[in-house]
């Protein structure tokens, strides 16, 4: 499993893939999220491992 | 894993043309903004910038990069505090961090300055108004500051996706004015010229420059709901530019040509006067109908 954080701090866990499998499995639009693991900025195709925690950034703004 | 198609390292972002690593994706993106600022003639040296700075992402991105490639241009950073709760504080706080780290002069401008009242007050009866009433009042304010900062332009983040999605919702709403931009054409008589250097880059690649040169930190999003065609725009668009990554730019570009071919016919072959002698409307001091009589009459 893999564990995602959201901007506001909460977590959701799902199958392990790559950063766009993930995504869609989480019923997120991979346009809109950006996707980062250890302060490292990832592309969609990037394998995601076991254990791995990302953090996810939507482009969408606010302000 | 994907691998800089420049350098081999790991890739941070697909542009269109390849991955990229963080430090080519870096030079990539700040290549296309200047690309786009000389394109446009956005901006020359030694004039003076009012930038439109929320302190949210894509204007803290566009402070960043104009500070670095425009170094001879003097940038204004105008922060408009809208009074939105549990919003704008932590945003106008990172804001200033973000100009005193870039030595950028900022002014703080608020709503109830300008008309006694917070955007969450003017909003109380009917909040489904809030992104016109605030958008409407926030050009004003920043209108008016730029005029009075005597600026030569003021700079907007607003990016590719904005642009993309404004051209689609005006077929949407099967809105010809606007579409064929005939559309307040004496404008820049009033207003001081916007410039939108973003306006080639895309959200995704906005905020993944945030990103990778640490200027982002996470921050609230605005609470008031995005107009729902707009929204629906926005998520129909994205998915086309993940799955056909430039169509967001064809959609721009297909619009400035089509503004550039109406242009063309729109705009007289010559500037039509009347005739000195008749009163006639032609493109000469006399028109052809006079001139033949005249040449006639005095042969
Ligand atoms: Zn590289
Ligand atoms: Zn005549």
């Amino acid at each position: 499993m893999i564990t995602a954080v959201f901007t506001d701090g909460s977590t959701k866990e799902t199958e392990a893939g790559t950063v766009e499998s993930v995504l869609r499995s989480l019923g997120l639009n991979p346009y809109e999220i950006l996707v980062t693991r250890w302060d490292e900025l990832l592309t969609a195709d990037e394998e995601l491992s076991d254990g791995d925690t990302v953090q996810l950034v939507s482009i969408v703004h606010g302000g | 894993m994907g691998r800089c198609s420049i350098c081999g390292r790991p890739a941070a972002f697909a542009a269109e043309d390849g991955p990229l690593c963080a430090k080519h994706f870096t030079e990539w993106f700040e290549k296309r903004v200047r690309e786009t600022i000389l394109k446009y003639r956005m901006a020359e040296p030694g004039m003076r910038l009012c930038v439109g700075f929320s302190g949210g992402k894509d204007s803290t991105v566009l402070l960043t990069v104009l500070a670095k490639l425009l170094p001879e241009t003097e940038l204004i950073a105008v922060t408009v505090d809208e009074g939105i709760s549990g919003y704008r504080d932590d945003t106008i706080a990172e804001a200033k961090r973000t100009v005193q780290a870039l030595g950028v002069e900022h002014r703080i401008l608020s709503f109830p300055g300008f008309c006694g009242k917070t955007l969450d007050e003017l909003l109380e009866k009917h909040p489904e108004g809030a992104c016109s009433v605030c958008g409407t009042l926030r050009r004003r304010i920043l209108n008016t500051a730029a005029r009075e900062m005597d600026a030569d332009r003021i700079a907007t983040g607003h990016c590719l996706d904005d642009e993309a999605q404004s051209i689609v919702m005006n077929y949407l709403r099967g809105d010809i004015t606007r579409v064929t931009g005939q559309f307040n054409s004496n404008s820049a008589d009033f207003f001081i010229p916007r410039i939108k250097p973003l306006c080639r880059s895309t959200e995704r690649s906005v905020v993944a420059y945030g990103l990778v040169n640490k200027l982002l930190r996470p921050l609230h999003e605005c609470p008031y709901t995005k107009y729902a065609l707009r929204r629906d725009v926005r998520t129909w668009l994205g998915e086309q530019e993940y799955e056909h990554p430039g169509t967001l730019l064809k959609i721009a570009e297909g619009q400035e040509e089509l503004l550039s071919r109406i242009q063309e016919k729109k705009e007289p072959k010559m500037l039509l006067h009347p005739c000195e002698i008749c009163g006639e409307p032609t493109g000469n001091r006399i028109c052809a109908a006079c001139e033949k009589l005249n040449k006639i009459l005095n042969e």
